[in-house]
């Protein structure tokens, strides 16, 4: 039996759309699927993978086999969305990706399966991401351009691509269709950063947040909303957003908010307790993902922590993994050099990995950190003119720079009014 | 087994008011600011089981091998046999929430 809604809508579909759009609703609908619908294998697959994550090894398996085996009696779509739901909750990112592909070839554009995507950035691998890109483009041309679902991920995709005016485009055209799409609301956040959109995208994020303030990605748009603050100058917000919007557990976002302001020559927001990221970092799986460490290298490097960042340094060259060892080592140690004043060392380091820094992880925008530090590096080394060549992209085609100003001033004031 | 079991060598430096202090002078005066007391806040969550969405992790050493074999019958297996269950999950990194969760998948 499925349940109803009052209006009819089956709750099942109320919860895959929950789920698509990343409402706040998702997890109610989802446990209310489920327990309304307990032979339904897709139902408890998909409540695994939104909450998988806090449940043990142990219960994650029971659930899933528990999925599986009443997907196999629905049908054979269903047994493999469980079966890559398996491999997701398992984090074995690679092995999804693979499974996907297969999957799509033969249930073309199946939107539950999107949810699942994120699996070919999510390996680290260029070549993996490069194939999660087109397999989103052609499954978002299947779906064609009605399905608000694959236009979201298509915006993601382009932004990504850093095609921000074609992913502004898509991420519009997609809120159209279906205005609660959280996945396009993020991809204008990342395409309006690019473009430099500044309060004209801070209402917007507002706004649509108002509507729905436990949506999925409420936190990590507002963290969108501050770095558009800090683009167009208004420094308080960002701040008043890191330290209200953000959790204690969401150590890298208060770091890349708070390096941007010290960077700026601005007060930083509240900061986390340096303990804390030892501890984050000594943890199981700690420095098991390079974006990841590299944000809590970031945090240490709020707190000035030298010693810390050189330790860090140290052991991700020695690390087998060639991204450790020759992205996040330099870079974690130009950010121990800034620490110590010594721009000059850090302007060498950072200058020397290229176009490498992209396997440091993460998007774009989380990316372009380490950009800033090296333009301010740069200006504290006494070489103004090459920071300005460096950031020439961003002053000439973002509207909003005043962030990148302030990173080229040689003496940054200490704060600018609003 | 594919998963970091290593500790870390970040721990052990001292966090006493004093040194925090020094470092903290120390980055002013590199990066033009004034710095706040550490730890100075602590924001509550939004909503309910965000904590969840926005963790990201990835295949580690030998994991990624044994997944491989374990699994490599792909969509054979996901259709007409059981799953995979000696597959191991993988740890993942926590620093919060980062973009790559949240953006093409929802989770």
């Amino acid at each position: 039996m499925t349940g109803l809604t009052t209006a009819g809508t089956p709750v099942g579909e109320r919860a895959v759309t929950g789920l698509l759009s990343l409402s706040g609703r998702a997890l109610p609908l989802l446990r209310q699927w489920v327990g309304s619908d307990p032979g339904c294998g897709v139902a408890r697959a998909l409540l695994a993978l939104a909450t998988g994550d806090r449940w043990d090894d142990t219960v994650l398996k029971e659930q899933l086999v528990i999925a599986h085996r009443d997907a196999l009696a629905a049908g054979e779509r269903e047994a493999s969305l469980v079966y890559g739901v398996f491999l997701h909750t398992h984090r074995q990112y690679r092995l999804t990706a693979d499974h996907l592909m297969g999957h799509f070839d033969r249930w073309p554009a199946d939107e539950q399966a999107g949810l699942m995507l994120g699996a070919f950035s999510e390996c680290g691998d260029a070549a993996y991401r490069a194939h999660g890109e087109a397999l989103t483009e052609r499954q978002a041309a299947l779906a064609g351009p009605e399905s608000w679902p694959w236009t979201s991920w298509l915006a993601v995709t382009r932004a990504e691509q850093g095609r921000a005016r074609e992913a502004h485009t898509l991420a519009g055209r997609a809120l159209a269709l279906y205005p609660r799409s959280g996945v396009a609301a993020h991809a204008l956040a990342h395409a309006e950063h690019e473009l430099g959109a500044g309060r004209d995208s801070i209402d917007f994020l507002d706004e649509w947040l108002r509507a729905d303030p436990r949506a999925v990605q409420s936190r990590h748009l507002n963290w969108h909303a501050a770095l558009h603050s800090i683009a167009c100058g208004d420094f308080p917000d960002a701040r008043r957003r890191a330290d209200t919007a953000l959790a204690r557990t969401d150590v890298g976002m208060r770091a890349a908010t708070n390096w941007r302001l010290l960077l700026a020559g601005q007060t930083p927001a509240g900061r986390s307790d340096p303990d804390h990221i030892r501890e984050l970092l000594a943890a199981p799986g700690g420095t098991a993902e390079i974006f990841h460490t590299f944000n809590l290298a970031l945090a240490l490097a709020v707190e000035a922590a030298t010693d810390d960042l050189r330790i860090l340094a140290r052991r991700a060259a020695a690390d087998e993994r060639p991204d450790y060892r020759d992205v996040l080592a330099p870079v974690v140690r130009a950010l121990a050099e800034i620490t110590a004043g010594r721009p000059r060392a850090a302007v060498e380091l950072l200058t020397g990995l290229g176009d490498k820094a992209e396997r440091i992880g993460g998007v774009r925008v989380e990316r372009e950190i380490i950009q800033d530090t090296l333009a301010r590096a740069l200006v504290d080394a006494g070489e103004p003119a090459r920071a300005a060549g460096l950031l020439h992209h961003r002053t000439t085609t973002r509207r909003h720079h005043a962030y990148e100003d302030l990173l080229l001033s040689p003496r940054p004031p200490a704060d600018i009014p609003v | 087994m594919g998963v970091e079991t290593r500790g870390t060598g970040g721990t052990g430096t001292g966090g006493s008011a004093g040194r925090v202090g020094v470092r903290a002078a120390v980055l002013g005066a590199v990066a033009g600011a004034a710095l706040l007391p550490a730890g100075a806040a602590h924001a509550g969550i939004i909503g309910i089981g965000n904590a969840v969405f926005g963790n990201t992790c990835v295949n580690q050493g030998s994991a990624r091998a044994e997944g491989a074999t374990v699994a490599g019958s792909g969509l054979g297996s996901a259709n007409q046999a059981g799953l995979p269950l000696d597959l191991p999950r993988n740890h993942c990194g926590n620093s919060g929430i980062v973009c790559t969760a949240l953006f093409m998948s929802s989770v």
